[in-house]
């Protein structure tokens, strides 16, 4: 399992080295720790790229409902700039070398949505109440802690590291070993950092690669993969032994995690025309957007001012 | 409403005393829940120091440290249940010591480190002014674990090593507090109980002159009643400050923060 690990994290190494910016507009890059793991990863992107049209929609809106302008003005000509501007802007792209590989396992991955995890995640959901289903999720939420804190640490974000700690000890003192989450409550207001080590490395500039659909995990690129690995390796859950014990609890959180978000997954597949671009898409702009949010908050990203210098 | 209280206080006490109660886990609290006045959960994280005389054929103190956890869930002006869970360590003075010096032994006391143990309990509170409340409580404990030890020694001139292991070590406490709140936020409490611990002394292999194990021995506690007094010092943003004081025949003291959801 270890030498398995081992030659997978040096694949995607080499990978990220052969393709060192193989295509991606690497503006932002990221990756989400949790979210981007599995097909469920998918459901995560989908709500970005959502957001993100309807962002663009927005502003198409606004600058449609702008005052009737002189077409022959020059007033009207820069706002059209504007609009084109902002898209420019939040364009992101990724190369998709392998795109035929991509279609099988996005297919894939399709198929052991419909057929194991939303039908074990429904029935789930319909046994287990809601507050014990998020008490799962606030416990595996804390034992994510050491990677969240880590990454803080390397992205330069002490407040978020120190708001990681207190968050890590107030929970699992006064929350039960996590079960419960007074910490994010109003009166304490810490809130959990959504950090990876993928973020980290897109945080000081490394590209995707190229994007890349795994069996079960589903959309990634070599660089989140290898920090997903190293994630895993700060996630405690990760020693479990012996295997089946740890899949048992591994597959006990995807499904906890599954029936919070049953019908997202579907949303994304009925409005798309092509749902495997639409999660591409929505998969690379979340990830760039998280790394644009990162950044905001790392200490060597910040002028003397203490605003986010531009690049 | 104020009748229900009352009757409820009164059931609580009834229940208490008649199952009398000791060695237990953890604070005894406040005789109010500290959790908000809508009723919700409070959950609490601390530490406790106790120390109580056992008898056997012969008496022995126990002394224990605790670390703990619990979960309260109530209604400030009327109830309160809770759960503890926490960890631990046993020493048992001179109960490795012969009465009559034979056989020889290396060391007297048994001495072990942190088994799980858990209690539950429960509580009424009857507010009979803004500032002055008066409630009733019961709890029981109960230590998981088995706590072992090597007795080495010499039975006249052959040398031997036997394991002494006290378990099923469990105990109810039940009483009636008193609360005040002074400079409007301080709650001062506290009150009598009556306690009950018993655990089961097992010696292999047995060794005579012995003073605990040799035929499977029991201890209880040696003083039944006592007395208990603390306060709840609040802190900011939901927390706050228990300090305990316990007396039965022996010192014990704790304390815990708790966090009012």
């Amino acid at each position: 399992m270890k030498k398995a690990g081992l030659i997978l994290t040096l694949s995607v190494f080499l990978l990220v080295w052969v393709c060192p910016h193989a295509g991606a507009n690497d503006g932002p890059h990221e990756t989400a720790p949790g979210e981007s793991a599995g097909w469920l990863a998918d459901a995560g992107g989908r709500s970005s790229s959502e957001a993100s049209n309807i962002g663009r929609q927005e502003s198409l809106r606004q600058a449609a409902a702008a005052p009737a302008a002189d077409p022959f003005s020059e007033d009207y000509v820069e706002e059209e700039d504007e609009v084109a501007d902002l898209h420019a802007e939040e364009k992101v792209t990724i190369a998709d070398p392998i795109e035929p590989f991509n279609r099988a396992m996005g297919a894939f991955n399709d198929r052991m949505y419909f057929w194991v995890l939303k039908p074990v995640a429904l029935g789930y959901n319909e046994v287990v109440p809601e507050p014990a289903r998020i008490s799962a999720k606030n416990f595996f939420d804390n034992l994510g802690f050491p990677a969240r804190f880590l990454s803080c640490l390397l992205q330069a974000d002490f407040s978020g590291a120190g708001t990681e700690a207190g968050r890590f000890a107030i929970n699992t003192l006064w929350g039960l070993g996590g079960l419960l989450d007074p910490a994010g409550s109003e009166t304490l207001n810490l809130q959990k950092q959504d950090v990876d080590l993928g973020q980290t490395l897109g945080v000081y500039g490394v590209g995707h690669g190229f994007y890349i659909v795994w069996p079960v995990y589903g959309p990634s690129s070599p660089r989140d993969t290898l920090t997903n690995i190293g994630d895993q390796f700060l996630y405690p859950p990760s020693y479990i032994e012996p295997w089946y014990a740890w899949f048992g609890v591994w597959a006990y959180e995807k499904v906890n995690a599954a029936s919070f978000r049953i019908g997202e997954y579907e949303a994304v597949k009925s409005a798309a025309i092509d749902p495997y671009v639409a999660i591409r898409d929505g998969y690379i702009q979340y990830r760039a957007k998280s790394v644009k949010a990162r950044k905001e908050k790392s200490l060597l990203f910040r002028d003397a001012a203490g605003e986010t210098r531009k690049e | 409403m104020r009748k229900a209280g009352l009757l409820a206080v009164m059931v609580f006490w009834m229940v208490g005393t008649a199952v009398s109660g000791a060695f237990a886990a953890g604070l005894i609290g406040p005789p109010q829940s500290l959790s908000r006045p809508e009723g919700g959960l409070s959950t609490a994280v601390g530490f406790a120091y106790d120390e109580e005389p056992f008898k056997g054929r012969f008496e022995h103190v126990m002394r224990a440290k605790r670390l703990f956890t619990q979960a309260a869930y109530g209604k400030p002006d009327l109830w309160e249940v809770c759960g503890s869970i926490g960890l631990a360590d046993m020493k048992l003075s001179g109960a490795f010591s012969p009465p009559g010096g034979v056989p020889a032994i290396a060391r007297n006391d048994f001495h072990d480190d942190w088994q799980l143990f858990g209690a539950v309990g429960a509580r009424a509170y009857y507010p009979a002014t803004p500032w002055f409340g008066i409630g009733a409580f019961a709890q029981a404990a109960y230590h998981f674990g088995s706590y072992s030890d090597q007795v080495i020694g010499l039975a006249g001139a052959t040398p031997f090593a036997a394991d002494m292991k006290v378990k099923q070590l469990w105990s109810l406490r039940a009483g009636i507090g008193l609360q005040a709140t002074v400079f409007d936020r301080l709650k001062l409490y506290g009150g009598p109980y009556l306690c009950h611990a018993k655990a089961r002394v097992d010696l292999a292999p047995s060794v005579s002159g012995m003073p605990l194990g040799t035929d499977a021995d029991e201890i209880r506690n040696k003083t039944r009643a006592g007395g208990f007094a603390g306060a709840v010092i609040p802190l900011a943003k939901g927390f706050a400050v228990i300090l305990e004081g316990r007396y039965a025949e022996r010192f014990s003291i704790g304390s815990a923060v708790t966090y009012t959801y």
